[in-house]
């Protein structure tokens, strides 16, 4: 039985190894997303970050008191749009043998409902060349609406 | 298109392989779907024969594939690489080996019934003492061309019961030049629109069977290719799966194709020998 629950300090080391697997699936899509060498340590960094922040929100998914899965979403404020507050997916990653069996679409929901507590609008950033996610969104009822271009040689 | 197509490094080697493992696993008293078998080496070959043992009824959940990298498993870290770049590998990284070891050739080997490598080249590439740590009378089938893993003797020394390779110049040869013709006479008397898994099945059953269970010795587990009446009982067994299938654009009863495949096979062997006879083609070169 896979839980869902919003993640802890507890959960650093197996967020730090499930981010590294996540930008290492990335760096596969696309080589302009070259990972760096320090990659384990930035990870750190960054949930220590957002497991303190009140406008973060990571969330396990735990199968037999084991992560196996996770969402990092943020809070922002649209300067310029309505409505205001969005709830942002930047990371999303799930261990191989949970996919294809519905549980990242209910561990999206789970997350969403937190998000909905504060922000109005849900939105989900991935590489553009990942066909999986845009087929998981799509499928979700998301559409793109902002692009992020980058030239392949300055 | 519907035509027949065949892989031979694949569908060949891994029907001849079904068909030595379906003997062996006879001789040594054990059942296909509580065997543990280790596959060690994940290319064409040994891709195809984790498929068609699956289709065969082996326990995947048991089964551990070996590559360059070790012990696969769903937690490799290699496993998102192999979603995007070979997803044959990656599926069976979530089927097999469920209990998750990690490691490599000797983590793998211990307690297997049954090692079938085609790896690479040997010898030296197995270890007697990691055949030693297998389960009791273990089956060992040693594929890779032109020298196996380990010597097949080396493995015998090491307590495995029946012995597998590669080379005519050792017993038990499993050689995809064993299901190849009978398969092509086969799906062309028919005239199959595909070759399926079951039809591939169906011929490493019927190249197991051909062996009649007295006759069967842990030196002799697969017919050779002097026993020319095998292709035809291999060739009858293929077209008959096509037709129940609905595959054959000329369905044929087992029966009938026996009877057709012996006569085009007869009459064939017969030109050939008496062009030799005449000395119009040479004879074939011996061996040794």
């Amino acid at each position: 039985m896979v839980e869902f629950r919003k993640a802890t300090e507890k959960d650093l080391q197996s967020l730090v190894e499930l981010n590294v697997r996540l930008k290492r699936l990335n760096e596969e899509f696309d080589p302009l997303l070259r990972v760096r060498a320090d990659i384990a340590e930035r990870s750190r960094e960054y949930f220590v970050e957002a497991l303190r922040s009140p406008n973060s929100l990571v969330v396990v998914a735990e199968d037999n008191g084991k992560v196996v899965g996770f969402i990092k979403a943020d809070i922002r404020e649209r300067t310029f749009y309505e409505p205001r507050m969005e709830g942002s997916i930047v990371e999303f990653y799930l261990l191989p043998e949970y996919r294809r069996r519905g549980v990242g679409a209910n561990l999206l929901d789970y997350t969403v409902k937190l998000l909905k507590e504060k922000a109005e609008i849900i939105t989900a950033e991935f590489p553009t060349l990942n066909e999986i996610a845009v087929e998981f969104y799509t499928k979700l009822g998301f559409r793109g609406i902002i692009s992020v271009y980058a030239r392949e040689s300055p | 298109m519907s035509i027949p197509v065949w892989h031979d490094d694949q569908l060949g080697t891994a029907a001849a392989t079904l068909a030595g493992l379906f003997n062996a696993l006879k001789i040594t008293g054990r059942k296909l779907n509580r065997s543990r078998i280790v596959l060690l080496g994940a290319g064409a070959a040994n891709i195809a024969t984790a498929r068609l043992l699956e289709k065969a009824g082996a326990d995947m959940s048991k089964m551990i594939l070996v590559d360059t990298r070790g012990i696969l498993h769903a937690e490799r870290e290699d496993m998102d690489e192999l979603m995007l770049k070979n997803p044959w590998k990656y599926e069976l990284g979530l089927k097999t080996n469920r209990e998750k070891r990690s490691g490599d050739i000797p983590e793998a080997l211990r307690d297997a019934d049954v090692l079938i490598a085609a790896s690479r080249p040997g010898p030296g590439v197995l270890k007697k003492e990691w055949i030693k740590s297998m389960a009791e009378n273990p089956v060992v089938f040693l594929l890779a061309n032109p020298v196996p893993e380990m010597w097949p003797w080396e493995a015998k020394e090491a307590g495995a019961a029946v012995v597998a390779t590669g080379r005519s110049d050792f017993p038990n040869q499993v050689n995809n030049s064993l299901v190849f013709p009978a398969v092509f006479r086969g799906v062309l008397d028919i005239r199959a629109k595909t070759i399926t898994d079951t039809m591939v099945l169906h011929a490493a059953w019927a190249l197991a069977n051909y062996v009649p269970e007295e006759k069967l010795t842990p030196d002799y587990i697969i017919p050779t290719m002097q026993e020319w009446e095998v292709y035809v009982h291999v060739a009858a067994a293929v077209a008959e799966k096509a037709s129940e299938e609905g595959v054959a654009r000329r369905p044929m009863t087992y029966e009938e194709e026996l009877v057709n495949a012996r006569n085009v096979i007869e009459r064939a062997r017969k030109v050939l020998i008496s062009l030799m006879d005449l000395k119009l083609i040479k004879p074939f070169p011996q061996v040794d």
